[in-house]
C-alpha cells in the first residue's frame, strides 16, 4: 500500500529462480535496499521488491519476484512466471549441484514463461574464490550454447549485482522498446521466404490517428 | 574308349604297365582336383542362395508391414496380400531347390571323391609297399651265392611268395583304377542330372504358382490402368486449383458467410505483448483459437459472445486490427487484409446478435432443450443441476416455470421478471446472477446447493396465510404486484417465520399435533425485536406460527419439567454416490448417535445424509434442534456439486453441539451457532430474523459469525456470510480477524475467499501480528503467496498501462480457486503440521 512511488515509463517483471540457498534473496536485497544478511531464512512462497533505474533517459521500474528455491516452500501456482519478461537464473559457484540444476530451471521456464523471456545466468557468491567448483569458462560456454547472458556476482561484496540487473533490464528494454520481437519462433509461425513479415510502417496509421483524435 | 592295360603286362610288371599306372594316377588326380573345385563352388553357390532366400524373406516381411499401412484400402490390402503370398511361395521353392543342390551335387560328388578316389589312393600305397618287397626279394634272390644252397632255396621261396603277392596286388590296383575310371562318368552325370531335375521341378512349381495367380494379377493390372487414369485426372484438377487460388481469395472475402474461421494475429496481453498467429473460429457462442501445430488443444478467448462487442482498432501501428471486448477483458486481433477485417467484424457481430437472439427467443418457451446445448458444458451442468434442488424448478417468488436467474446470497432461483425486481432492491438485499449467462464460482454454487427455493420459502414465506392484503404474484402478473410482494418478502420480511420457541404447554411426547398458543406469538415478537427491527411485529396479532413456529413446534418437544435448551446441528448435503443409509431402525449406530445428540464421526457423517428430521427431535425432550424443519427429505444431489467436504476436517472429534437455554435465543446467537456448524438453512433463518451483521459475541471472545464460520473450516458458510454482508474485517478480543484465523488454520480456500472479498490483510492483532506474519511463521507458501501477491496487486493499482501484474494476480487467484474448489483435502493436508495444530488450538481454545 502507501504512496504510489514515482512515475515510470516501463514496468518489467523479473523473476529470480534457482536452487535453494544460492543467494537469490540477498541479490534482491542488495539491489533494491543495498542490504545483505548472512543469516537470511528460506523464502516462503514469493517475495517482491521494486527498484527503478534509468536506461536511455527512460525510467524503468523493475518488479522483482523472488521465488522460493525449496520445493516445499513453493506455492501451488504456476502463475509465478506469467507476465515475466526477464529471469535471473541463479546458481552458487561454490556448489556444483546448484549449477547442474540450471537445466531443470531452464525447463521450468520453458514450460511456464513467455518464449521471449530474457534469461540471465548468474553465478553468485563469486567472493568464495577458494571454494569455487564451477569454472567461469564452463558456465559461460553453457550460457552461450543456451542463448543466455552470463555474469558472476557477489551479493556479499556487491560485485556485479548492479551490473547484472542493469544488463538484463537494458536488454529487456531494447527488445520491448524497439519492438524487435517478431512472432515467437514456433512451429506454427509462418516464415516462408517469399512472405515479408508484417511490419507496418507508421506513416499511414499516424495520419489516421491525427484525424480521429481531433 | 580309353586304352586298358593288358593282363600280361600287369603280371610282367613291364615298363608299359608302370607307365600306364602313373598315367592313370595323374588322370585320377586331375579328376579329383576338378571335382574338389566343383564341390567348393557349389558350396559357395548354395550358401549365397541361402543368403538370398533369407533376404528375400526379409523383403517379404517388410511387405507385410507395408500391407498394414493399407488397412483402410481393401483392394490394395488384398492385392498386396496375394503378392506377398506369391513371393513367399517362390521363396519356399527356392529353398527346396537349394536343398536339392545340396543333396545331389554336394553329397554325391563328395562321396565319389572321398570313397572311390581315396580308395584308389590308399591302395596305391599298399601297391608300392608290395612292389618294394618284391624288388627286395628279387635282389636277395640275385645275391644268393651258388655255394649256399640253403640261402638260395630261402631266397627263391621268398621271391616266389612276394612275386605272387605283387602280382595279385598289381591286379587289384589295376582293378581299382579301372573301376574308378569306369564309374566316374555315370556317377558325375547322374548327379548333375538329379540337380537338373530339381531345377526343372523348381521352375515347374513356379510356373504352376504363377498360373494360379494369373487371373488375379490380370485383374489388378486392369484396376491399375483405371487408377492411373484417375490419377491423371486428379493431377489435372490439382493443377487447375492453382488457377483458382486467386479466385478463392476473392470469394472468401466477398462471401457473406457468418461461419467464419481462419488465421488472425493475436496480441498477447501480458509480457512482451507479442503477436502470434492462431486459428480462430466460432463455436457454441464462443470465440475459440488454437495453434497450427498438431496438438488438439484449443483455448477459449471469449466464453460467451453475448456479452462481447467488436470494434475496429485504428490506433497502434498495425493495420487491420480489431478488438473483442467483454466486461472483464479485451483482446486485440489482426486480420490479414482489410476485407478479412470487415468479414471478421461482421461475422462476429452477426454471431453475437444470433447468440443473443437465440437465447431470448427460447427464453419465453419453457423446457426448451436447445439453449442448454448451446452453452458451454461446465455452465450447463450448473444450470440443470440447480433446478433439481427442491423448489428451484419454479421461480421462488412468482412460481413461474423454468427460472433462469438466481439470487446468490439468498440461494434461490428466479424468473427474469422477478430477478429484475431483485436487482432493484440493491445488492445488499439480493445479488442476482444468470444461471445460463454468468460464470459461476464454486463457492456460490455450494451456497446454492445448501439452500434452494423450498428451504428459503419455508423461512421467508412462513406466514403468508394471514396476510391477505398483498396479492401473491403469478407468472403472468404485472410488475407492480411482483415489486410489492418481493419488497414485503425480503426487505420488510413480513412473512418470515417467527423465532423458534419452546412449546412449553405441550406435554405430549409425540407432539405431532399442531398447537400454537398466542403466548408463543408474543414471545416470538419479542424475539424479533431483538434483531434489527425486521418486520414481524405488524403481523403479531394474528394466529402466528401456522407456518414457521408450527413446523418447529411440531418437531421440538419439551418434557414438562425439563431444561429448555436449543441447539443447531450440522447439515450438509453431500454427494450421494453411495446409497442412502438404511432406514433409521435398521441402523442402530446412527440411531444411537442421533439419540445422544452427539455429532457423528466424520466418516459416519457421510452415511447419514439428511437423516429425517423426526429422528433427531424425538431423541431429547428438553432439547430443540432448530432448523430440523428446514431439512428436506433427501433428494438426489447432483454429482459434481457436493457441498464443501472440507467442512468436517479438523472436527474429527465427535463434539457435542452446544446447548443453549432458550432465554438466550435471539437471531444473532442463532446465526452464531449456525455458523459453527455451517448449517446454511438456519443461518438463512437467522438473517431473516434480523441478525445484525456487525454483531459480536460478548460471551465468546468478541467473535463474529465469520470467525465462527472460519473456525468451522467451511468455505460455503464463509461465502454465505460474506455474500450477506457480514463484517469481513471484524476482529475478536485478541485482534484476530477472520483472515488471521483462516491463515493460522492453514485453510487456503478460506484465505482465498476472504481476499477475494477484499478482506484487509494489513490488520495487526493485539500481539502485533498480521496474517502474513502468521503465514510466514507457519511456512505456508500458498498463503504467503496469496497475501503478498494481493498486497502487491493493490500497490500496483489497476489503472496502469503496464498492469500485467493485474493479470498475473488473476491467474494466481484462479489457480487457487481451482485448487480450493477441486481438492480441498489436499490443500489442507499439504499444510497441516503439528505446529499448525498447536497454533490453531491456542487460537481457538486457550485464553
Amino acid at each position: 500500500m502507501g504512496a504510489r512511488e514515482d512515475e515510470y515509463d516501463y514496468l518489467f517483471k523479473v523473476v529470480l529462480i534457482g536452487d535453494s540457498g544460492v543467494g537469490k534473496s540477498n541479490l534482491l536485497s542488495r539491489f533494491t535496499r543495498n542490504e545483505f544478511n548472512l543469516e537470511s531464512k528460506s523464502t516462503i512462497g514469493v517475495e517482491f521488491a521494486t527498484r527503478s533505474i534509468e536506461v536511455d533517459g527512460k525510467t524503468i521500474k523493475a518488479q522483482i519476484w523472488d521465488t522460493a528455491g525449496q520445493e516445499r516452500y513453493r506455492a501451488i501456482t504456476s502463475a509465478y512466471y506469467r507476465g515475466a519478461v526477464g529471469a535471473l537464473l541463479v546458481y552458487d559457484i561454490a556448489k556444483h549441484l546448484t549449477y547442474e540444476n540450471v537445466e531443470r530451471w531452464l525447463r521450468e521456464l520453458r514450460d511456464h514463461a513467455d518464449q521471449n523471456i530474457v534469461i540471465m545466468l548468474v553465478g553468485n557468491k563469486s567472493d568464495l574464490r577458494h571454494l569455487r567448483s564451477v569454472p567461469t569458462d564452463e558456465a559461460k560456454l553453457f550460457a552461450e550454447r543456451n542463448g543466455l547472458s552470463f555474469i558472476e556476482t557477489s551479493a556479499l561484496d556487491s560485485t556485479n549485482v548492479e551490473t547484472a540487473f542493469q544488463n538484463i533490464l537494458t536488454e529487456i528494454y531494447r527488445i520491448v522498446s524497439q519492438k524487435q520481437i517478431r512472432d515467437p519462433p514456433e512451429g506454427d509461425v509462418i516464415r516462408p521466404s517469399n512472405v515479408e513479415p508484417i511490419d507496418v510502417k507508421p506513416t499511414v496509421t499516424a495520419d489516421v490517428r491525427k484525424q480521429c483524435c481531433q | 574308349m580309353r586304352a586298358t592295360i593288358e593282363f600280361e603286362e600287369c603280371l610282367k610288371d613291364s615298363p608299359r604297365f608302370r607307365q600306364f599306372i602313373s598315367k592313370e594316377e595323374a588322370d585320377i588326380e586331375h579328376l579329383e582336383q576338378r571335382l574338389e573345385k566343383i564341390i567348393k563352388l557349389c558350396n559357395v553357390a548354395v550358401d549365397s542362395g541361402k543368403e538370398y532366400v533369407k533376404n528375400q524373406s526379409a523383403f517379404a516381411m517388410s511387405l507385410w508391414d507395408l500391407q498394414q499401412h493399407f488397412l483402410d484400402n481393401k483392394n490394395a490390402h488384398n492385392a498386396l496380400g496375394k503378392l506377398i503370398h506369391c513371393f513367399q511361395e517362390m521363396n519356399k521353392f527356392h529353398t527346396i531347390l537349394l536343398d536339392q543342390a545340396n543333396r545331389t551335387v554336394l553329397k554325391n560328388l563328395n562321396v565319389f571323391v572321398k570313397d572311390d578316389i581315396n580308395q584308389v589312393k590308399d591302395y596305391k600305397g599298399h601297391f608300392l609297399k608290395v612292389s618294394e618287397g618284391y624288388d627286395n626279394a628279387l635282389i636277395k634272390n640275385a645275391q644268393a651265392g651258388k655255394n649256399r644252397p640253403q640261402e638260395v632255396q630261402e631266397a627263391a621261396n621268398i621271391l616266389s611268395a612276394s612275386k605272387s603277392c605283387f602280382q595279385h596286388t598289381a591286379l587289384d590296383y589295376v582293378n581299382y583304377i579301372t573301376l574308378v575310371q569306369a564309374r566316374k562318368v555315370p556317377s558325375i552325370l547322374s548327379t548333375l542330372l538329379d540337380y537338373y531335375q530339381a531345377c526343372v521341378t523348381y521352375y515347374h512349381q513356379g510356373f504352376d504358382l504363377c498360373n494360379d495367380f494369373d487371373e488375379f494379377f490380370k485383374n489388378i493390372s486392369e484396376d491399375l490402368n483405371a487408377l492411373r487414369g484417375d490419377y491423371q485426372q486428379l493431377e489435372k484438377v490439382m493443377q487447375n486449383r492453382h488457377m483458382s487460388v486467386n479466385r478463392y481469395c476473392d470469394s472468401n472475402t466477398n462471401s457473406a458467410s457468418h461461419n467464419v474461421e481462419g488465421y488472425l494475429f493475436k496480441k498477447k496481453s501480458k509480457g512482451f505483448k507479442t503477436w502470434c498467429r492462431r486459428w480462430f473460429y466460432l463455436s457454441d457462442n464462443q470465440l475459440v483459437y488454437r495453434k497450427r501445430s498438431n496438438e488438439d488443444s484449443f483455448s477459449v478467448m471469449e466464453e460467451d459472445l453475448r456479452i462481447c462487442t467488436v470494434r475496429p482498432v485504428s490506433e497502434g501501428e498495425r493495420r487491420f486490427c480489431f478488438e473483442v471486448i467483454s466486461p472483464t477483458k479485451s483482446h486485440t486481433l489482426q486480420a490479414d487484409s482489410a476485407d478479412m477485417l470487415s468479414l471478421w467484424i461482421s461475422a462476429l457481430q452477426h454471431s453475437i446478435g444470433a447468440a443473443i437472439q437465440h437465447t431470448s427467443t427460447h427464453h419465453s418457451r419453457p423446457q426448451s432443450t436447445n439453449v442448454p446445448n448451446a452453452l458451454p458444458a461446465k455452465r450447463r451442468i450448473h444450470w440443470e443441476e440447480f433446478l433439481k434442488i427442491p423448489g428451484n424448478a419454479q421461480c421462488c417468488d412468482c412460481r413461474g416455470s423454468d427460472p433462469r436467474w438466481a439470487s446468490i446470497n439468498l440461494g434461490i432461483t428466479l424468473c427474469i421478471e422477478c430477478s429484475g425486481v431483485h436487482r432493484s432492491l440493491g445488492v445488499h438485499y439480493s445479488k442476482v446472477r444468470s444461471l445460463t449467462l454468468d460464470a459461476w464460482e464454486t463457492e456460490n454454487v455450494k451456497v446454492m446447493m445448501e439452500l434452494g427455493n423450498e428451504v428459503v420459502n419455508r423461512i421467508y414465506e412462513a406466514r403468508i396465510g394471514d396476510d391477505c392484503e398483498l396479492r401473491k404474484p403469478t407468472e403472468q402478473c404485472e410488475i407492480g404486484v411482483r415489486e410489492a410482494w418481493i419488497k414485503a418478502k425480503y426487505v420488510e420480511r413480513r412473512f418470515v417465520c417467527g423465532m423458534p420457541k419452546p412449546q412449553d404447554l405441550l406435554a405430549s411426547e409425540t407432539a405431532e399435533v399442531l398447537s400454537i398458543e398466542s403466548g408463543g406469538a408474543k414471545e416470538n415478537n419479542e424475539g424479533d425485536g431483538d434483531g434489527d427491527g425486521g418486520g414481524g411485529g405488524s403481523s403479531g396479532s394474528g394466529g402466528v406460527g401456522l407456518g414457521g413456529i408450527g413446523l418447529l413446534g411440531k418437531r421440538a418437544t419439551l418434557s414438562l419439567g425439563g431444561t429448555r435448551k436449543w441447539t443447531v446441528k450440522k447439515l450438509r448435503r453431500r454427494r450421494q454416490q453411495r446409497p442412502l443409509p438404511k432406514t433409521l431402525s435398521d441402523d442402530p449406530s446412527i440411531y444411537n448417535s442421533a439419540k445422544t445428540g452427539d455429532e457423528l464421526d466424520d466418516d459416519d457423517d457421510d452415511e447419514s445424509i439428511n437423516i429425517p428430521s423426526m429422528s433427531l427431535s424425538i431423541s431429547r425432550d428438553d432439547l430443540m434442534v432448530i432448523g430440523d424443519d428446514l431439512a428436506l427429505d433427501s433428494y438426489e444431489t447432483p454429482g459434481i456439486l457436493g457441498s464443501d467436504q472440507e467442512s468436517t476436517e479438523g472436527e474429527s472429534d465427535a463434539e457435542q453441539p452446544e446447548e443453549v437455554p432458550f432465554t438466550q435465543l435471539d437471531a444473532n446467537l442463532l446465526l452464531y451457532k449456525a455458523s459453527v456448524v455451517h448449517n446454511l438453512p438456519v443461518m438463512c433463518m437467522a438473517f431473516a430474523l434480523g441478525a445484525d451483521k456487525h454483531w459480536k459475541n460478548a460471551q465468546d471472545r468478541q467473535r463474529s459469525f465469520l470467525h465462527q464460520a472460519v473456525l468451522s473450516g467451511s468455505v460455503m458458510a464463509c461465502e454465505y456470510l460474506l455474500l450477506n454482508g457480514a463484517a469481513i474485517n471484524a476482529v475478536d478480543e485478541l485482534g484476530y480477524s477472520a483472515l488471521h484465523i483462516s491463515t493460522a488454520k492453514g485453510h487456503i480456500a478460506q484465505v482465498y475467499l476472504l481476499l477475494k472479498h477484499k478482506a484487509a490483510y494489513d490488520l495487526s492483532s493485539s500481539d502485533g501480528k498480521m496474517a502474513l506474519d502468521i503465514a510466514v511463521d507457519q511456512k505456508n507458501a500458498d498463503i504467503v503467496t496469496l497475501l503478498r501477491l494481493t498486497r502487491l496487486n493493490d500497490e500496483i493499482g489497476f489503472n496502469d498501462e503496464y498492469n500485467g501484474e493485474d493479470e498475473t494476480y488473476k491467474d494466481v487467484m484462479k489457480d487457487f480457486s481451482n485448487f480450493a474448489a477441486s481438492q480441498p483435502r489436499m490443500l489442507r493436508q499439504r499444510n497441516d503440521s503439528n505446529t499448525l495444530e498447536s497454533q490453531r488450538s491456542s487460537l481457538t481454545n486457550s485464553e
